[in-house]
């Protein structure tokens, strides 16, 4: 489970402190999907980023799965990123350099899973993702829908606890994102994980049962605890 | 995690990024190469000007006054490949009513023209033959006595009180006026002199030096007095090949500054034009220490591959033009150590071979330190909102 106590965030701009978040609370339990919604700047991003360790709040506590992340170093939150969390961006974000099967096996190279497990476990999400026939080919290859749906199997490859995914169908077509969104809420469902969206959506928004919402980095809508 | 992981992800880096690599690849290949020719030329130059001094008459070593106990062929030791008998006479030259005071070699004409290049220098008539009442004079003691060839000059020596007369074959000009003024060749057959002492020109078989031949001289018991070098006969050369050394170290050096400027502000700029890719493995958990091994990893590759593929084109472009020879005459035509021949002869030496090379990897990886400690100082998330 993870729980966020009190956290806040500001960045500077210039000489001025901006508000990124201010005072955020509430708990997520795993088979419950989060949806954060929010406007374009309303702290979304950050929120998922303080959860994921990427960047830490200035005040207040997150714990992921019993781990104080603001008590953590950088290379336990480095582990902690490798084993516990996936991370699913806007736009895909593959490694530019790695084809389709490189790029979701990754994961399980930094986890040192062996080649036989490996070829095992890419191979089963291609075909989850329907991309079977393209596991040798490049980033610049693919659609928008497809390096999504990569970019999601790479997230979930080494099976994590916590997915956070940040607007994953902002850049998709309305059909295509639906069918990735289901798929995310699919596995999640099946793998006992812990699933954060952050969304303009309202199609997303109507598949969870949890919602939260921010405006200008405060908690205004919604506590799911 | 191994090293083999990062490798593998460098390498693919590298041969997935094919433009980026394929330019700063011929950046470093093409600075190492150049660098090798370089360097190998500047020492084919003190090569043509130590061959051309000691070959034109003095040989490497130099033997002074020898006793006639001393035969040539105990000077003929490993590393020798050929000695030459001179036996020196100072003499009084009388052409009419003209004088000279010179110093005249009795000599083995046929031996002289298989070491020394004095006979190239020839510019009127002949080199003196064996068997013949022959003298060699250079112009400028022909001039003084009015002298041509064909000429017969009455020579009085300072130990022989006798006064002979031979006829003279030909002039020469080295162009080196000291020379010219001061010496001349005579055939074996002209008694010009009673002395039994005599001088030796030794020359060495190539890469053999003057010190590890008069450290045999000294083992066998000669007189080590007798024998210099053409170091320390020629200081004024081993200056100037001591200076060409430092001037061509120095000119490698700020060559290969300019260009490593060149090669780390590309490697910097290819490093940050990934930062995004980077961005994306930390976020993946990917820590510092592997960003920084796969960073180097890349630069590592790439130069090594790139000094190594210049390293062979430079030895290759050094060999090819080694083995015709590069003609620099018309740079040279007035210098007195470029007296024989102007052709030089590019020369690879360790330093020349690794200096480049090394240089090349040690600046890449140094360029790599900046844009290293940019990716992993910058926040994950910071990276990622910029790209």
């Amino acid at each position: 489970m993870i729980k966020v106590e009190n956290i806040s965030k500001h960045y500077l701009s210039g000489k001025r402190h901006v508000p990124a978040l201010s005072d955020v609370s509430f708990d997520i339990m795993p088979k419950n999907p989060l949806t954060i919604i929010g406007k374009s700047g309303s702290g979304k991003t950050t929120l998922l980023n303080c959860l994921g360790g990427l960047e830490k709040p200035d005040r207040g506590r997150i714990s992921v799965f019993g781990s104080d992340l603001m008590a953590l170093n950088a290379k336990a939150i480095s582990n902690l990123q490798r084993k516990n969390i996936g991370f699913l961006f806007q736009s895909g974000n593959l490694l530019s350099f790695l084809n389709v099967y490189e790029n979701i096996a990754f994961p399980l190279q930094l986890n040192g899973v062996s080649g036989k497990n490996q070829k095992r476990r890419v191979t089963a999400l291609l075909d989850y993702i329907e991309l079977q026939d393209m596991e040798t080919a490049m980033p610049h290859e693919l659609s928008g829908g497809e390096k999504q749906r990569v970019a999601f199997a790479r997230a979930i490859a080494h099976s994590p606890k916590l997915l956070l995914a940040d607007e994953p169908t902002a850049s998709l077509d309305t059909e295509t994102g639906k069918n990735l969104v289901n798929l995310m809420f699919t596995m999640a469902r099946n793998d006992n994980q812990v699933l954060v969206i952050s969304t303009h959506d309202p199609e997303i928004t109507g598949l969870s049962k949890h919602t939260i919402t921010l405006l200008d980095g405060k908690l205004v809508k919604g506590d799911p605890s | 995690m191994t090293i083999l992981f990062w490798t593998k992800n460098g390498w693919l880096f590298l041969t997935r990024s094919l433009r980026t690599t394929a330019a700063l690849f011929f950046m470093v290949f093409a600075s190492v190469t150049l660098l090798i020719f370089l360097s190998a030329v500047a020492a084919g130059i003190n090569d043509a000007m130590i061959r051309n001094s000691v070959s034109l008459f003095s040989g490497h070593i130099s033997g002074f006054n020898l006793s006639d106990q001393i035969r040539t062929e105990t000077l003929l030791v490993k590393g020798v490949s050929n000695v030459l008998k001179r036996i020196p006479e100072r003499c009084l030259l009388q052409l009419n009513s003209h004088y000279d005071m010179i110093t005249v070699f009795t000599v083995d004409p046929s031996k002289e023209i298989q070491s020394s290049y004095l006979y190239e220098k020839t510019v009127e008539g002949r080199f003196p033959a064996n068997n013949q009442n022959d003298i060699f004079i250079s112009r400028l003691t022909a001039e003084n006595l009015t002298a041509k060839t064909g000429d017969p000059i009455h020579l009085k020596g300072e130990t022989n009180g006798e006064n002979q007369t031979l006829t003279v074959c030909g002039l020469f000009d080295t162009g080196i006026e000291k020379f010219d003024r001061s010496y001349a060749l005579a055939s074996g057959n002209g008694k010009i002199t009673e002395t039994k002492n005599w001088h030796a020109a030794i020359f060495l078989n190539n890469g053999v030096t003057p010190d590890a031949v008069m450290a045999i001289y000294q083992e066998k018991g000669l007189p080590q007095g007798l024998f210099k070098s053409w170091e320390n006969l020629m200081p004024d050369l081993s200056q100037l090949i001591s200076l060409n050394v430092v001037a061509m170290n120095l000119v490698t050096f700020l060559v290969f500054s300019v260009v490593s400027i060149g090669i780390s502000c590309a490697f910097a700029i290819f490093i940050l034009k990934n930062l995004k890719e980077y961005g994306i493995m930390k976020s993946m958990g990917v820590t510092s220490f592997e960003t920084c091994l796969l960073i180097n990893m890349e630069v590592l590759i790439l130069n090594i591959f790139a000094a190594l593929t210049g390293m062979v084109a430079g030895s290759a472009l050094v060999f090819f033009s080694a083995s015709s020879g590069i003609d620099l005459s018309g740079f040279t035509s007035h210098n007195p150590y470029f007296v024989v021949s102007g052709v030089i002869f590019p020369r690879l030496t360790g330093e020349a071979l690794l200096l480049p090379p090394f240089l090349a990897i040690l600046f890449g990886i140094l360029a790599s330190i900046w844009p290293t400690l940019i990716v992993i100082r910058k926040k994950t998330a910071e990276i990622l909102r910029i790209v």
